[in-house]
Formats: C-alpha cells, sequence, structure tokens
C-alpha cells in the first residue's frame, strides 16, 4: 500500500511536470532563453539529484552485503558441526575442523564490525564478536579434548542461538 | 630479518595450550622454536617475523601460550618491537596477538 501511494505521487509529479515543459514549449517563444542562474540553478540541482541518488545506492549496497555476511554467519553457527561434537570423532580432524570454523567466523565477523559502524549496528556487532570469542576460547581450551567437548553441547549451543538471535535483530534493523 | 612460517617449521596443526594436552602445543612452539628464534633475533639486532598463513587456524588457546608466554618471559615492550606478524588467511590475529603481549603484562609476577 505504503510502495503503490509513492509510486502514485511520483508518477503524477512526472505528468505534471511533464505537462508544464511542453505546455512552456508551445507557448512560450523564449522557451531556450536561459539566463546564468537559471542554467547553474538546474544543472546543480541535477548534479546534487544525482549524487543523493549514488549515496542512496551505495547505502544499500552496504547494507545487501552486510545482509549476506549475516546470512553467512548464521550458516556457520546453525551447523550442527558448530556445536555437537561425537565422542568417537577423530581428534585431529575435529581440531581442524574447529580451527577452519574459527578463521571463517572471525574473518566474517571482522567484516561485520566495520558495516556495524557505517550502518548503525555496532553494538549488536560487538555482541556477536564477544559471543564468538567466549565460545572459541571454550573451545581452544579443550581443542584436544574431544571427550570433554562431546560433552559441552549445550554450552556450545547456547553460543550459537545467541549469535544466531542476534544476527535476525541486525536483519531486521537493516532496512 | 628472521621469520618463522608455523605450518613449515612447526605444524599445519597447531594444537592446544599445553605439552600434556597433546601434540604440537603452544608451550612446545615457544620453548622450540619461538624462544631460539627470538633470542636470535634480540642478539643480531633484527626483527622477527612470524608467518601465520598456510595452516587449518589456531585455537587460542595456542596462540596466547605461545606469544603471551614469551611476553611472561621477557620484556614486553621488546617483544612488541621485535615480533612482526605476517596472516592474509585471517589478519585479525594479528591484533589478537598483540592483545595476548599487552595482557602478559598484567599476570605477570
Amino acid at each position: 500500500m505504503k510502495t503503490w501511494t509513492i509510486k502514485l505521487i511520483v508518477g503524477g509529479c512526472f505528468i505534471l511536470a511533464l505537462v508544464v515543459t511542453v505546455t512552456s514549449f508551445f507557448c512560450n517563444d523564449d522557451f531556450w532563453k536561459v539566463n546564468a542562474a537559471q542554467a547553474l540553478t538546474l544543472i546543480l540541482t541535477i548534479c546534487i539529484a544525482f549524487w543523493a541518488t549514488q549515496l542512496k545506492n551505495d547505502v544499500r549496497k552496504k547494507k545487501e552485503h552486510a545482509e549476506q555476511i549475516l546470512k553467512k554467519i548464521q550458516a556457520i553457527v546453525n551447523n550442527d558441526g558448530f556445536y555437537y561434537v561425537s565422542a568417537e570423532s577423530d581428534a585431529i580432524e575435529t581440531q581442524k575442523r574447529m580451527t577452519m570454523t574459527f578463521r571463517s567466523l572471525n574473518n566474517s565477523i571482522d567484516l561485520l564490525k566495520k558495516y556495524g559502524q557505517e550502518l548503525g549496528f555496532k553494538v549488536n556487532a560487538e555482541y556477536i564478536e564477544k559471543e564468538f570469542k567466549d565460545y572459541r576460547d571454550f573451545v581452544s581450551e579443550h581443542i584436544t579434548d574431544v571427550d570433554y567437548l562431546s560433552r559441552s553441547e549445550s554450552t556450545l549451543r547456547k553460543h550459537s542461538e545467541n549469535i544466531d538471535n542476534k544476527c535476525d535483530i541486525i536483519i531486521w534493523g537493516l532496512y | 630479518m628472521i621469520v618463522i612460517n608455523i605450518s613449515k617449521d612447526f605444524t599445519d596443526t597447531p594444537g592446544a595450550r599445553y605439552k600434556s594436552e597433546g601434540e604440537y602445543s603452544g608451550e612446545l612452539f615457544r620453548e622450540t622454536i619461538l624462544i631460539p628464534k627470538y633470542v636470535e633475533a634480540i642478539a643480531s639486532k633484527s626483527q622477527l617475523k612470524v608467518e601465520l598463513d598456510g595452516g587449518y587456524g589456531y585455537a587460542t588457546s595456542f596462540l596466547e601460550e605461545s606469544f603471551g608466554g614469551l611476553a611472561r618471559e621477557y620484556d614486553i615492550q621488546e617483544v612488541l618491537r621485535t615480533l612482526v606478524f605476517e596472516s592474509n588467511d585471517e589478519p585479525g590475529l594479528i591484533n589478537e596477538i598483540t592483545e595476548y603481549i599487552k595482557m602478559a603484562r598484567r599476570e605477570r609476577k
């Protein structure tokens, strides 16, 4: 409904401007005669309108990229492997999987923090960073102890859910 | 400049904090590679570059025990001046390791 109203107003303005321009063109012999002030005003208006459009476009692209990063983070933390470690799993393979997950998340969160400064979700990005740090420190202290990690699913899942929920909140507030 | 590439000179799967916790721990890395190279760098008045890329990633316990541990044994300012880190795989690690070195001061007796 809101989109239709905006479209109607913009369409109406466009048609009105067109009618005024065409009418002026046919009814006024001096249509093409403009002084420097009028020409400058016109050029300035076009430049400002172009700049404003581009600026908005840049912000929109940044929001879309931030959303992609958030969804990537959600995909990582919602994967079973983020919080579930089988007691029978190979210790070295588990270690490799966990440390590669650390790296992937750390890089994404670093980028997210940069967007957070610009797009106004700095506090929420810092919350995600802290949750991730707590998760990583916990797993790191027991990285070679598969048995202990296998018994820590609820602790690890807590971090997963906290990060996932905060990502949803940021996405909701982006647009 | 003296260079350590952790994945080539030590392992591509760095482990936990202490030797008692398994292979390729931070403690083992510090004792067998980091400290000898650090001493060599100090003696030759050069910098020690630590290349972090090439492995499967790091547990924070490994990094803290390696570099925080070094700062607990030697002068922190000298450690900060001497060590240079390189990481393209995970650039955020450089700040984190620097923090571990600075934090080591508080834990020092």
